[in-house]
């Protein structure tokens, strides 16, 4: 069952797809694109599941953490030149039970407005 | 007296005939471009920031990269982006950003000169281009690198 538009769910941004300037759409390009959930795991968190997970090789670092409610992620979708039903589906992992997916295929243009549409979150200071 | 000289050998090296070939010559191929002088080409179309990070993918990410489905980078992909790179020419005002797909392929983004963005993706075949000014996606066969660079340059 899909979650409610009224949840917000983050997206890890490791150094591939970040430059310091810019992140990639490749973030959100595809399907079966994962998110997590921050109505089960808080953003606090998401630091450590994320880095302990995906820093691999051990130069790749987690670079910032982007925020986008599911509600603008679907009228994103909806107000698209080619619109489309974006869902989020629960899909936990052993690794992180807040774990989630969009399961559409969301083109390079859309992928363009929802990382435009995204809230960066930096890392916390030690 | 006199003395006669030797009679002077026509051939000293004689090529034998399944050694020669008769083909003309029908143009001069520009020989492939060194490491060195792409090294050039990515500091002076990227700057140190893109030619860093392209060295950086090359050289860390192996396959399983990432949560374990990462693909290292393709060298067709690479081989189409340093084609684009020859001809390409970017906004003064946008440095362009390159980064690495988890499918092995790199993406080169930059915004036009009404702050518009510009998106190149190089895959092993084909290049996918979005341009939000126009709202286009599209894809070109790799070939067509070096028209297609020269179609996006301001």
């Amino acid at each position: 069952m899909p979650i409610s538009p009224d949840e917000d769910v983050v997206r890890a941004i490791l150094t591939d797809k970040w430059d310091g300037q810019r992140a990639s759409p490749s973030l959100f390009k595809g399907q079966n694109v994962s998110v997590s959930r921050l109505a089960i795991i808080p953003l606090a968190d998401h630091w450590d599941i994320f880095r302990s997970r995906l820093e691999n090789p051990p130069e790749r670092r987690l670079e910032r953490i982007g925020e986008i409610n599911v509600g603008r992620l679907q009228e994103i979708g909806r107000d698209y030149a080619h619109p489309i039903e974006l869902t989020v589906e629960p899909k936990p992992e052993d690794w992180n039970r807040a774990h989630a997916e969009i399961p559409q295929n969301i083109t390079r243009g859309l992928a363009n407005k929802i990382v435009s549409a995204l809230k960066l979150h930096k890392p916390p200071a030690n | 007296m006199t003395t006669t000289l030797p009679q002077p050998r026509q051939f000293v090296y004689r090529l034998s005939d399944n050694l020669r070939d008769e083909t003309p010559a029908f143009g001069v191929r520009r020989s492939a471009p060194s490491e060195g002088e792409r090294e050039e080409l990515l500091l002076s179309k990227l700057g140190a920031k893109g030619w860093g990070r392209l060295h950086h993918f090359r050289n860390f990410y192996s396959a399983g990269w990432g949560g374990g489905t990462g693909k290292p980078l393709s060298p067709r992909a690479l081989e189409t982006f340093y084609r684009f790179l020859e001809s390409a020419r970017f906004p003064e005002t946008s440095m362009p950003s390159v980064f690495l797909t988890d499918e092995g392929t790199i993406e080169l983004c930059w915004e036009d000169q009404t702050g518009k963005a510009v998106q190149v993706e190089f895959r092993p075949s084909d290049i996918e281009l979005y341009l939000e000014a126009d709202e286009v996606e599209e894809s070109v066969p790799a070939s067509e690198a070096k028209a297609l660079a020269s179609r996006l340059a301001p």
